[in-house]
């Protein structure tokens, strides 16, 4: 998912550095986890998650219900 | 929903601008402090665009605050009463995190070694099991050397410094400081100086950013 058009290094490590701060980064506050989420939570914020594919993702969360 | 972007003090200059999913940018007072949210119909995918856009509003309030504190892109708040439930009792800790970021961004460092690790034991033809490990031993003190030898003048310039825990291999010193925003140019200074003085190193430093490494608050109030 990271754009695999971004012309060097630079720029690649830039954008990841950013998304690992974004995601793994910043403050954290409990309210979030008092949300009721009656579906499976599809939604896992991790850097390596996020490099991986949408249809990734789904297939990793079809594997989790079913286990 | 109410997705959080960054915590700000009392004083907070929230710009007018949208962000995720087209939605406005709101300040929301909490006592002393200002939660900087958006309201979300469901909660926002961590996709590239969500997440550029949260570190996009972000930057926007870094620009226009001296003291933020930036949230990380989590699942989002049922409602403002909620995002208030959980500032209010972490007043004086986040507070405290606002006054040491103050007037401050964050610059990462790192600095790779082409020579893999374990040359030298390679170097020696087949060691025993003793040797190996030996080599690897002194390995391991001279990476550790190396990397405070990078890292020790440009803590000089910095308030505080997290150093990462770097993986073996090309990857000497992985590490993020804190540093005042009229200090930058001292510490890209101290880079440029310390590419030059280790040629051998490839250093690189990139930010300034918004100080999400120095943002944590513990979980708890005391």
């Amino acid at each position: 998912m990271i754009d695999a058009g971004a012309p060097d290094l630079r720029e690649r490590l830039t954008l990841l550095e950013l998304v690992d701060r974004v995601l793994n980064g910043g403050v954290v506050l409990s309210g979030d986890i008092t949300l009721a989420v009656a579906d499976v939570d599809l939604v896992y914020v991790g850097l390596r998650v996020l490099l991986a594919s949408v249809a990734t993702l789904e297939r990793m969360a079809e594997l989790e219900v079913a286990s | 929903m109410i997705h959080l972007y960054a915590v700000l003090g009392a004083d907070a200059t929230v710009p007018p601008i949208d962000g995720i999913d087209g939605r406005p940018v709101l300040a929301t007072r909490v006592g002393e402090l200002t939660a900087a949210v958006g309201v979300v119909d469901q909660p926002p995918e961590p996709s590239n665009e969500n997440v550029l856009c949260h570190a996009a509003v972000v930057d926007a309030l870094a620009g226009l605050n001296a003291a933020v504190l930036p949230a990380r892109f989590s699942r989002p708040f049922a409602t403002e009463g909620v995002v208030e439930a959980a500032l209010e009792p972490l007043t004086k800790q986040l507070q405290d995190a606002l006054a040491e970021v103050s007037g401050c961004v964050e610059l990462g460092v790192r600095a790779f070694r082409p020579t893999a690790d374990g040359d030298a034991a390679r170097r020696a033809g087949r060691p025993s099991a003793g040797e190996y490990l030996r080599l690897r031993l002194a390995s391991e003190a001279e990476r550790s050397e190396l990397a405070a030898t990078v890292s020790s003048p440009l803590e000089g310039h910095a308030r505080t410094t997290r150093r990462r825990v770097s993986g073996s291999g090309t990857v000497l010193l992985n590490a993020t400081y804190l540093v005042q925003t009229d200090t930058v140019p001292a510490f890209r200074d101290e880079i440029e100086r310390l590419q030059r003085g280790h040629p051998e190193l490839t250093i690189v430093c990139t930010g300034p950013w918004p100080p999400y490494s120095f943002a944590a608050v513990p979980a708890e109030a005391a």
